[in-house]
């Protein structure tokens, strides 16, 4: 089911108005002048898949297990060989194991700050804000969405998941176009286990419907109303957004895309009945379509526990063998093995990177509430498809995770590598001002 | 060799193999087909249906109620907005109980003796305690606290700490007269079973495999164990004796099997199982009266 706002609308029928004009509110801006300026590049990856593993995975119980680490340190997981000779991971990851010498694995991630909505920040766009928690470059993927030359009638920076990323410290700075502003921000979808996948950007305006869709002049006319009500860009941007989302919702073949009961249960299936294993269906389809940047988030909240807000995020101060041995490990485990499948399968896996990380790691020593609390100085990232090499573990953690060894990888390597992959090299970072002095991560390359 | 006798030794080689096929796993009745995230399964008192945790959209994870005759589903606590899991129920079914997540890193207990209107909350300090569960006897709740078992006296409020080792201690499950308590521990090394006498307090070791092996769930009659196990690579269910053996697997599919459940009078188990990545509630007879 394809939900568009508090609509349902099966597939192609029943998109509202409303639902069009919200979308307008919704997209992000192209029309830029650096638009045209930017010539053709070729590229190694047309798409990125980012999964946001919001909150902070232990890579002790994870993918940099510590067996021989006292049991303070070590926790109560086994480990298991992996498809690489003498790399072993935790055994709430089987499939993964099965499938290593498909992605590379670096161990020695590192960030600036062990607050989640700044280190959270710093991860999405490759250092810290300019200021206190402000000032933040743009998002990986606004950056792209600002290049972005290819098909018009989708975004190019789209986030998957159940909503924007929240802390019960606030809201994350640099979830998108940071100071570049909030046109660049990306394009929400929210996809749930529950059959349904929604455009909450598109509920602003209700009781609009797909067949009055062609009403233009009508619509022009709300759209003038709204405009003079809200704060939204100037007229020329205005009409781009109009545009875009106007395509978007009149485009059969656009909204299609979302509408995830056209996939045959069986691929439903492999990728798991989970949000999160939905979500990652859904990149793969986006993917199909051209969308060059999709961010899958895990969850809405980093917390773990949340009263009503609860969506078990990986920020486990307490809970944390528990929710990895209940929940964490095995629906990560399915789904991303199955996207790493599905994309293989159909040819995708060339052409698509896809990275799976958090914002940090957790401490390797066990917390007194039996769970892990932040953990900057070390962590793990996965890294698959588009011009990586597979099968390579990058850096190597000291005895306990405290710290890398070897190859620190900061998030500006993350970022430009993301995008050199993308195409976007140093020369148009630079006219960008965007991950400046910015060095690749090398040995997955 | 003649024809004949390649015949009949053929015959002998599959005959041979027939205790393994009727070893294999019992039919299963699937009981829910929404394939949503599930977790908790408990019998009613009597039986006549079953509780779990499933996924919800707001809170995101409530208390079913599924009448076994009809098929019916109802929300238990339909007014809460908070998540609600691990619902479980005194032996004489007089005592409901369930756990319910009230903040930041914040749970509590909730204890109804009778009608919703009953139900009281537990337990409010800022501390996650996790996996209650109330004895049969329904004179108390255990739990995990940091890796640790506790119970709590519902008469007396009394929180007394079970374990203290090395590791976690996790899952707990009282016995059906109430003087033994089975948790799965990692004091040596990962998790595996174990069952605490609690007058003596001695411990004994029901498992040991490199494997996980969690959330024990104590037969009605007080024999039997059953629990949750990856040492044949994904979530299956076992059984093993009360004192450590006859160990015997029940389940036997390729994807996962978790949370069991005994029927108030043996005999039969229900539990989660994941089918292509859906997630339904089934139940099955027990291949030999066990309990």
């Amino acid at each position: 089911m394809f939900q568009i706002g508090s609509f349902q609308a099966g597939g192609c029928r029943g998109t509202s108005r409303r639902a069009f004009l919200q979308a307008s509110f919704g997209l992000p801006l192209l029309g830029s002048s650096l638009l045209a300026a930017e010539k053709p590049v070729i590229s190694q990856a047309r798409s990125v898949i980012l999964l946001w593993l919001w909150g902070g995975p232990s890579h002790l119980d994870t993918f940099d297990p510590k067996p021989d680490a006292p049991a303070t340190v070590r926790g109560p997981f086994s480990t298991i060989g992996t498809r690489i000779p003498g790399i072993r991971f935790s055994e709430l990851f089987p499939r993964l194991a099965a499938r290593n010498d498909r992605f590379s694995l670096v161990r020695s991630n590192v960030n600036h700050s062990n607050a989640h909505h700044v280190a959270g920040s710093i991860a999405l766009c490759g250092r810290p804000g300019r200021g206190d928690d402000k000032d933040y470059d743009p998002n990986f993927g606004s950056i792209v969405q600002r290049l972005h030359r290819g098909r018009q009638d989708l975004p190019p920076f789209i986030a998957v998941g159940p909503g924007h990323l929240n802390t019960a410290a606030g809201d994350i700075k640099a979830y998108g176009g940071g100071v570049w502003g909030p046109a660049y921000d990306p394009f929400p979808v929210r996809c749930s286990e529950m059959d349904d996948v929604q455009l909450p950007s598109l509920k602003l305006l209700e009781g609009q419907t797909l067949t009055r869709l062609s009403d233009r002049a009508r619509l022009q006319q709300q759209l003038a109303v709204l405009r003079r009500m809200d704060r939204h860009p100037g007229p020329r941007q205005w009409s781009n957004h109009f545009e875009r989302a106007y395509r978007l919702v009149t485009s059969e073949e656009g909204r299609q895309v979302f509408d995830l009961a056209s996939e045959q249960s069986t691929t439903r299936g492999m990728y798991g009945h989970t949000q999160f294993g939905q979500s990652c269906l859904l990149a793969r389809r986006l993917v199909e379509a051209q969308v060059p940047y999709i961010q899958v988030n895990w969850s809405e909240y980093v917390e773990n526990i949340y009263d009503n807000r609860t969506d078990f995020g990986w920020d486990t101060h307490w809970l944390n063998f528990e929710n990895m041995a209940e929940r964490h490990g095995p629906i990560l485990d399915r789904s991303l093995s199955a996207l790493l499948d599905d994309l293989q399968q159909r040819g995708l896996l060339e052409t698509t990177l896809v990275v799976a990380m958090g914002e940090f790691g957790r401490t390797p020593s066990i917390s007194a509430n039996g769970g892990r609390d932040h953990w900057e100085r070390c962590y793990f990232s996965i890294w698959a498809g588009a011009g990586i090499q597979p099968g390579r573990v990058i850096g190597e953690s000291d005895s306990h995770g405290n710290d890398p060894l070897s190859d620190p990888v900061t998030p500006l390597m993350v970022g430009t590598t993301m995008l050199d992959q993308l195409g976007i090299h140093s020369e148009q970072r630079a006219r960008l001002r965007v991950l400046p002095e910015g060095t690749l991560i090398d040995q997955l390359l | 060799m003649k024809p004949a006798t390649r015949f009949l030794l053929a015959i002998l080689a599959a005959i041979s193999w027939l205790p393994v096929m009727l070893s294999a796993e019992e039919p299963v009745e699937q009981l829910t087909r929404d394939g949503l995230l599930k977790r908790d399964p408990c019998y009613l008192p009597g039986a006549s249906g079953i509780v779990f945790a499933t996924r919800h959209r707001s809170p995101r994870m409530v208390l079913m109620q599924l009448e076994l005759e009809s098929g019916k589903l109802s929300r238990v606590n339909p007014e809460s907005n908070l998540v609600e899991m691990a619902p479980s129920y005194s032996a004489d079914g007089s005592l409901f109980c369930f756990q319910r997540l009230t903040g930041n890193d914040e749970t509590a207990f909730v204890i109804q003796e009778g009608e919703p209107s009953s139900q009281r909350q537990l337990v409010g300090s800022r501390k996650v305690n996790w996996n209650v569960q109330i004895s049969p006897l329904g004179d108390e709740v255990a739990y995990n606290l940091s890796g640790q078992i506790y119970l709590r006296s519902l008469k007396t409020d009394k929180e007394t700490k079970l374990t203290d080792s090395a590791g976690r201690n996790d899952w707990p499950s009282i016995s059906p007269d109430g003087k033994q308590v089975a948790f799965s521990s990692s004091r040596d090394g990962n998790y595996d079973l174990y069952v605490v006498q609690r007058e003596s307090s001695k411990v004994r070791r029901l498992t040991a495999t490199e494997g996980l092996d969690m959330r024990p769930r104590w037969s009605p009659d007080g024999s039997q164990i059953l629990f949750t196990s990856n040492r044949d690579g994904n979530y299956e269910i076992y059984m093993v004796g009360a004192d450590g053996s006859g160990l015997e697997r029940l389940t036997n599919h390729g994807e996962q099997d978790d949370y069991a459940c005994w029927h108030p009078q043996g005999g039969q188990i229900a539990w989660i199982r994941e089918e292509e990545g859906r997630f339904d509630l089934v139940r099955m007879s027990l291949p030999k009266n066990a309990n």
